[in-house]
């Protein structure tokens, strides 16, 4: 069962700047949850706090909670089962440059499973589930490289959920495809989410309309609305949500 | 402020101000029929059947303003309000000028305007109907959903009215008194003058859904 993730009164500074601010907000399992709000407004460095991506960063500082289920991912917790927990897919599809059997086992390997049968399974599971099985079963030892575009940001979905994460965060995941290879990937995160947290940061509003089941709207730094999708979408309460989604914004 | 999609924001603009446009017209085509029955100006009948193909017209713009607005811009928020909102209320609108436009026609093929009760009758639901249109219009502009409410409390007084009619043209019917040869049409008119005032409901609807997002009770989203 996927585990929920909350931040409470989350703070981030890198150096001086106050890049986060104070946010509170709830990412429930079994749904997508999007981050939307214009360049620079902090959406990406959440997602980022969310496992932990941000600590190699120098000057960077995190306060406040970041909860995966009741656990503050923050204190006292493993980074590499953080990771393991909750995978990352980026906005640029980066396949290692092994073959598409390697990238699928590289983190189950990683953490333990080295019987040749258990990681076949895997890999058809999981190429399976991602919709890819189907288009690289014969050439499951050509270079991850090969592939196109949609087929290799799939394909590292795949890598990111070989290791059976409970969430998965997904940082504009579509904004290097095409409209198809797009609709693949938006159709694999609703699909996902039904056993899975997801969760997205995109600039396309459309996207976020279609897949996500509630909308955090960020400017500055500050969380300015979270709320179920139709609503923020429809009813936004707050002028800045409007007039962010409405394109009268200064 | 800075805005991003200026042309985008020029066409919400204008669709505004379109609505209230057709509102009016569509009010002044009801009057001039309370002006043909209860006056017998034959003109001001004239003026609403020559006026019913730019009224069309209109009406297809704007309509196509509405389509090209949601197929090429995608609207959210208060613009995803407005455009919806437009696009039905509009279609309320055309259906009551369509009907003002017959009243207008059969007002000038036969007499409307005996007996004077009856008349009277009528020219008091074209009054109310052309109040609730205008009320319901004024809310679409203004976002005050009192005033598009009160449109609802209006319709009782508007289906009272027809019930008058109603009856009084039955007694007619029984008599076998003149103007019974007319009651058919009586009656069709009575009858438009209340479709036009569920139509204004309906305006009404989508007024307080372009203002809250709530239609008929039902948040979008639920």
């Amino acid at each position: 069962m996927a585990e929920s993730m909350s931040v409470q009164n989350l703070n981030l500074y890198y150096g001086d700047h106050h890049a986060l601010k104070d946010i509170t907000l709830d990412m429930s399992a079994g749904e997508v949850t999007a981050f939307i709000g214009p360049s620079g407004c902090g959406k990406s460095t959440l997602l980022r706090c969310l496992n932990r991506m941000n600590d190699r960063i120098d000057g960077c500082r995190v306060e406040g909670k970041v909860l995966l289920g009741k656990t503050d991912v923050y204190e006292k917790y493993d980074v590499y089962e953080l990771r393991r927990r909750v995978g990352m897919v980026f906005q640029k599809p980066n396949p290692f440059p092994l073959s598409i059997y390697d990238n699928v086992t590289y983190g189950p390997r990683h953490y333990g499973h080295h019987s040749k049968a258990e990681l076949d399974r895997i890999v058809e599971t999981t190429l399976t589930g991602v919709g890819l099985w189907d288009e690289v079963k014969d050439k499951l030892d050509h270079s991850g490289l090969s592939l196109s575009g949609g087929q290799a940001q799939r394909l590292c979905i795949a890598r990111a959920l070989a290791v059976n994460p409970e969430v998965l965060l997904m940082d504009e995941p579509t904004s290097a495809l095409d409209p198809i290879s797009t609709g693949l990937v938006e159709e694999l995160a609703v699909k996902v989410a039904k056993d899975h947290t997801v969760i997205i940061v995109t600039h396309n509003m459309e996207q976020a309309t279609r897949i996500s089941s509630k909308c955090a709207f960020f400017y500055l730094g500050e969380l300015v609305e979270a709320a179920p999708t139709p609503e923020l979408f429809v009813t936004p309460k707050d002028k800045r949500t409007e007039d962010y989604l409405t394109g009268r914004f200064g | 402020m800075v805005t991003t999609r200026s042309a985008y924001i020029k066409q919400i603009d204008q669709l505004d101000g379109h609505v209230s446009v057709i509102g009016q017209a569509v009010v002044e085509d009801i009057r001039n029929t309370a002006l043909a029955i209860g006056q017998g100006n034959k003109a001001a009948a004239q003026e609403v059947a020559d006026g019913h193909d730019a009224f069309e017209r209109l009406h297809r713009n704007v309509e196509d303003t509405c389509m090209s607005l949601m197929l090429l811009q995608q609207p959210m928020a208060s613009d995803l309000r407005l455009v919806t909102a437009s696009f039905r209320a509009i279609s309320d609108l055309a259906r009551i000028d369509e009907m003002a436009y017959e009243t207008a026609l059969l007002s000038m093929e036969v007499d409307l305007g005996s007996p004077k009760e009856v008349a009277d009758l009528l020219v008091a639901m074209a009054d109310n109907a052309a109040k609730m249109v205008m009320q319901a219009v004024e809310s679409f502009g203004s976002g005050d959903v009192s005033v598009a409410e009160n449109v609802f409390v209006e319709d009782d007084t508007m289906d009272k009215l027809y019930e008058q009619v109603r009856t009084r043209v039955v007694a007619l019917l029984k008599a076998g008194e003149e103007p019974a040869s007319v009651a058919p049409e009586i009656l069709s008119v009575a009858k438009y003058y209340e479709r036009m005032g569920d139509h204004a409901q309906s305006v009404s609807d989508w007024s307080i859904f372009r203002a809250t997002g709530s239609y008929r009770g039902r948040t979008m989203g639920e």
